[in-house]
């Protein structure tokens, strides 16, 4: 077959962005993923309107949700593909380059979830989050996807006469290269001694040789090379690009480790290519099994079959403890899965910082074309995919990834309910200094920032304060106030305001809202339509501050926001209002939904809603209390506080599965605002 | 459709032990569980993955002569591989 490469430096990225990798994000995984979004969108000086393709991994997100979310209007390619992110990256050049979209966000997430590290297992909180779209192997007695990979690093070892020692190189050169990474996951020094005496999970690998569980999420923008050259930031071409899968592919029935999907890749990559092996300066191979990284060196073409380890240590710079192949190409610079963070190979993605402006490479005169990156990955040894990637800057994403959250002492869901509903959290679980809500709000606004969205805070009445005042802090030191970006909600009623204080913009306008009995009859005259779920409201209302300031204007309590969501497990789950993955999921999907809610406004029939591109939208509606259930995990006790808890419910509307078609929606031309058309 | 009866003889050509894994009765995760992957004798092309009978976290080698056979795993019948000499 005639080799073509008919997209050849056609096609680019031009932002990256990532959520950070660590332990323990203090959010969601749909909260990291959209972060990430948001960062890459921002880095290539876009905004969300000019994302016209979506490609999400099926860990997260899907493009549906992405698309509500960040407030893109419309895409005209989507996709949701497993893992590796080059899949991603791959499909979306070639997306590009037929034409099918322009701008393409291509975005992957992952989440330490039960399952993957000991102290997942042993939280309650963690262990209820799985991967989406991933369900792990049930049967105990096969080798399907990990096992395998112990069994093949077995008899690698076997077949050439290699021991743990020298698996143990690949571990040693990530951390070393983690240590000159400061947004890697794990950075601190690693011996060979440490690396023996670690636990082994899968004989003969050990916890060292499979990657670090992180919460993490990367995303990337790519666009023609054309519309490139305008863009914020220089871009890098994607100049050839790899997949390949070998039969037999099951990780038992393969036939040995010379016929893998890693040979077709790398085969084909060459033969695409302009670059060669030589012009290769730095190089990724995927190491969320050490003994992978092993084999793409060896695929590559770096040395022979069964050579990589004494080919590692003839590269070995003996200064910085790390591989430099050939005395200048560095091994996975970023830390590799093993100690950046395994997010199965988007590590090099969000990472030009740290990798293609590697010490080496920037210490070389740049010129067009004159660096370039294999960035080699895979997710399953039959199935492999591989990127050459030519980097015309070493500017490009050459923002440090940002620790988005510091390590509080408390997790996702404490924060969560904080905002949502304070009365509703053990107080053991409140942070009383509200760092948690502090460090949260930050990222909201930081967010609102790129996609002119407004901050929703919903607060409880006696802990509505501390809120606020986290707020004003943040605000001291972002000046976000001024910018008008506060939306505040406090809670009261009809006849008594709240006392919730009103943050009052300097600049913002403020907008009024209808009556009250305005919003009645438009309500009523839509209720009929809508699935109204759990008891009529009660007392709990919502003003809003800024568009609608507190104690000035009412709303009825039944008032809906619409708040971008497409309808999936959290709407639905609960509305069973006692189950304990709703109630938490719930919440964590309502604050997720607020961070992205781009404001609220008022729709032509008088209903309050974002002003958010949702597609398919849930309600938050303020309800009586008793939509959020017990927590039989121990995470947090609702006993006894059901008549206190949360003021909010997630009632699934107009999602599908009660019977009411989806809804179409479009934008206002005069306000900006969107209508929400319903079918008849 | 064709069917073959075929003795479950074969030769160790994987192996691993697991000490993470979906809890299951009889398996002591903590010991360790091992797997082996077999090359029958009958299907060359084709490998058979079962835990070792009785398992407890000994490796066996590469190589490894096994025959298959159904056991009692925590009151739960489930194929195993069982050892044999060399020569079998």
């Amino acid at each position: 077959m005639a080799v073509r490469n008919d997209s050849k430096d056609a096609v680019a990225i031009v932002g990256v962005g990532t959520a950070g990798y660590v332990r323990d994000a203090q959010a969601s995984l749909r909260s990291l993923t959209l972060d990430a979004c948001v960062r890459a969108i921002q880095d290539a000086g876009l905004a969300a309107h000019d994302i016209d393709g979506l490609c999400g991994s099926t860990h997260t997100i899907a493009p549906q949700e992405a698309l509500a979310e960040l407030g893109i209007g419309e895409v005209s390619w989507h996709a949701q593909l497993v893992v590796p992110l080059t899949s991603h990256v791959i499909a979306a050049v070639h997306a590009v380059h037929a034409g099918i979209c322009d701008t393409a966000l291509v975005y992957h997430g992952t989440y330490r979830a039960g399952g993957t590290s000991r102290s997942a297992r042993h939280d309650p909180l963690r262990q209820r989050f799985g991967i989406r779209g991933v369900v792990p192997n049930p049967d105990p007695d096969s080798m399907a996807g990990t096992p395998a990979y112990a069994a093949w690093a077995d008899r690698y070892l076997q077949d050439h006469g290699w021991t743990r020692e020298d698996l143990a190189l690949v571990a040693l050169n990530s951390r070393a290269n983690a240590a000159l990474n400061p947004t890697a996951a794990i950075r601190t020094p690693l011996t060979l001694d440490d690396y023996l005496a670690s636990r082994l999970v899968r004989e003969p690998l050990c916890m060292l040789d499979m990657d670090y569980p992180v919460d993490a999420a990367d995303a990337l923008v790519i666009t023609t090379a054309e519309r490139a050259r305008d863009l914020a930031q220089p871009a890098v071409l994607l100049h050839a690009e790899s997949l390949g899968i070998m039969n037999p592919p099951q990780e038992d029935q393969m036939r040995d480790l010379d016929h893998t999907g890693l040979q077709v890749v790398m085969k084909n990559l060459w033969q695409r290519s302009d670059i060669t092996r030589d012009d290769v300066d730095v190089f990724y191979p995927y190491d969320g099994f050490s003994n992978i990284a092993l084999s793409w060196i060896e695929v590559a073409g770096y040395c022979g079959p069964g050579e990589a380890p004494d080919f590692l240590r003839d590269n070995w710079d003996g200064e910085t403890g790390r591989v430099m192949l050939k005395g200048r190409v560095p091994l996975n610079s970023h830390g590799g899965s093993l100690s950046d963070g395994g997010t199965q190979g988007s590590g090099p993605s969000a990472k030009p910082s740290t990798s293609f402006a590697a010490p080496l490479a920037c210490a070389r005169p740049r010129t067009p074309q004159q660096r370039c990156c294999v960035w080699a990955g895979s997710s399953a040894m039959p199935e492999d995919w591989c990127c050459a990637v030519n980097d015309e800057s070493a500017e490009v994403g050459s923002k440090e990834r940002q620790q988005v959250i510091p390590q509080f002492e408390r997790r996702a869901l404490a924060v969560t309910i904080a905002i949502v509903g304070q009365k509703c959290v053990a107080r053991s679980l409140v942070d009383p200094q509200n760092r948690v809500l502090a460090g949260r709000l930050q990222l909201v606004m930081e967010r609102s920032q790129v996609l002119r969205c407004r901050v929703l805070v919903l607060g409880a009445a006696d802990d509505h304060h501390g809120a606020v005042e986290t707020l004003e802090k943040v605000d001291d030191r972002n000046g976000t106030l001024g910018r008008g970006l506060i939306v505040e909600c406090g809670p009261g009623d009809e006849a008594a305001p709240a006392g919730g204080r009103r943050i009052e913009p300097v600049r913002g306008k403020r907008r009024q809202c209808r009556s009250s009995a305005a919003h009645a009859k438009a309500h009523d005259s839509h209720r009929s339509r809508r699935v109204v779920t759990g008891p009529q409201c009660g007392r709990h209302s919502i003003t809003i501050g800024h568009d609608l300031a507190i104690g000035e204007s009412k709303h009825l309590p039944e008032h809906r926001f619409h708040v971008g969501r497409w309808g999936s497990d959290a709407a639905v789950q609960v509305r069973g209002s006692s189950h304990v993955a709703g109630s938490s999921q719930a919440t964590a999907n309502v604050l997720d939904v607020l961070d992205h809610a781009e404001g609220l406004v008022e729709d032509d029939q008088g209903r309050v809603r974002t002003g958010g591109r949702g597609m398919g939208d849930v309600d938050v509606q303020v309800a009586q209390p008793h939509a959020v259930g017990s927590d039989q995990a121990g995470v947090v006790d609702f006993s006894g506080k059901r008549h206190e808890c949360c003021p909010l419910q997630v009632a699934s509307s107009e999602l599908g599965g009660h019977g009411e078609p989806f809804s179409t929606t479009e934008l206002d031309p005069v306000s900006g605002a969107q209508k929400r058309r319903w079918p008849h | 459709m064709i069917s073959e009866m075929i003795g479950g003889r074969g030769t160790v050509e994987l192996r691993t032990v697991l000490h993470v894994g979906p809890a299951a009765p009889g398996i002591d995760y903590e010991a360790g569980h091992t797997l082996v992957s077999i090359r029958l004798d009958e299907a060359p092309g084709v490998r058979l993955t079962a835990p070792m009978e009785a398992a407890s976290g000994e490796i066996v080698d590469l190589g490894s002569r096994v025959e298959f056979r159904v056991v009692d795993r925590g009151g739960i019948p489930t194929p195993a591989a069982r050892l044999l000499d060399r020569h079998d």
